[in-house]
């Protein structure tokens, strides 16, 4: 049991690592889909909201990090 | 270009991808190993890593016709998400790191702190079995790490053998590596390929989740480079900054 509980807990760390990373990612996935499947925007255009929506997301949550450990 | 020189433009991503991202990932097993042989005998340890590969084997062997006859979409958007996740988090902390606000990763000092752990046991012949345990866990939890990168950059455009030969070179480097010099690979830099295989994974999962959702990229396999560039340079950006001290 000991061995699976360790096991789970990796599999969840490795894409776990930071709950407000991962609600915003999912999030970001969930609009980019919305946007893609409603057809209210070009696929491209979705795309493209997807890709600066992650590199949003790594640079906020490494401002928030980093601003964090230096208070 | 040449069926040759194509085949290897597609498999060289996922090849470079699994490559490094295992380096990492056996390094971190490696060091473990290393402090069980070390401290408790050769003979526990080899048997805790080959128990694990054994069982990582039949992971592979058991998911693999799984996601082969998995539908593609979906099979290559959820891979995209779960990239996006383990990217995300990887680069995240490299840049930190990279830029001064954690600490790096000591090979040398793990080694130190597993070595006193085993010698703080008793000197008792069960005790072999823990250790050769802890040498089967860290086994097994890295190389599911390994397992889903070959998945990942593999499974959605039939890529896994070459990505299961990237992971396996990369064992194979460790392994002669560490048993010429016998102690940490502590000179490994590890925060630079870890840095290398988060801009990896999230351009990879940009990627698949844009093929997950029906979104033809412009370029193709081209937008890979493009994406994995945009990730690198922000990342490098960020670590720049953090260390002038101008994100304070």
């Amino acid at each position: 049991m000991t061995l699976l509980r360790a096991l789970a807990h990796e599999v969840f760390a490795m894409f776990v690592a930071d709950v407000g990373v991962t609600v915003c990612a999912l999030g970001l996935v969930g609009l980019v889909a919305l946007l893609r499947w409603s057809g209210v925007v070009a696929p491209q255009l979705a795309g493209g909201v997807l890709v600066l929506g992650t590199v949003a997301i790594l640079v906020g949550f490494v401002l928030r990090a980093a601003r964090g450990k230096r208070r | 270009m040449s069926l040759f020189a194509q085949s290897w433009a597609t498999a060289a991503p996922a090849v470079a991808s699994a490559f490094t991202a295992s380096l990492v990932e056996i390094v971190e097993a490696f060091t473990i190993v290393l402090a069980v042989g070390t401290v408790r005998g050769w003979r526990v340890a080899w048997l805790g890593t080959a128990a694990a590969l054994v069982v990582l084997g039949v992971i592979v062997v058991l998911l693999g016709p799984a996601l082969a006859h998995a539908p593609l979409a979906p099979l290559r958007l959820t891979i995209g998400v779960l990239l996006l996740l383990f990217g995300l988090g990887w680069l995240r902390k490299a840049v930190l790191r990279a830029g001064g606000v954690l600490a790096l990763r000591d090979e040398n000092a793990a080694y130190a702190r597993d070595t006193a752990a085993l010698r703080a046991q008793a000197q008792a012949p069960h005790l072999d079995w823990i250790a050769g345990f802890t040498a089967f866990k860290a086994v097994l939890l890295e190389g599911i790490e390994v397992a889903f990168i070959v998945v990942a950059v593999g499974a959605g455009r039939d890529l896994l053998v070459p990505a299961s030969i990237g992971a396996a070179c990369a064992c194979a480097v460790v392994l002669v590596v560490g048993a010429i010099v016998h102690r940490p690979l502590a000179r490994v830099p590890e925060n630079a390929l870890k840095f290398a295989v988060g801009v990896m994974c999230l351009a990879f999962g940009v990627f698949w989740i844009g093929e997950g959702l029906g979104i033809a990229w412009p370029g193709e396999d081209a937008a890979l480079l493009a994406f994995g560039a945009l990730f690198l340079i922000t990342g490098l950006g960020l670590a720049r900054a953090l260390r002038a001290g101008r994100l304070a």
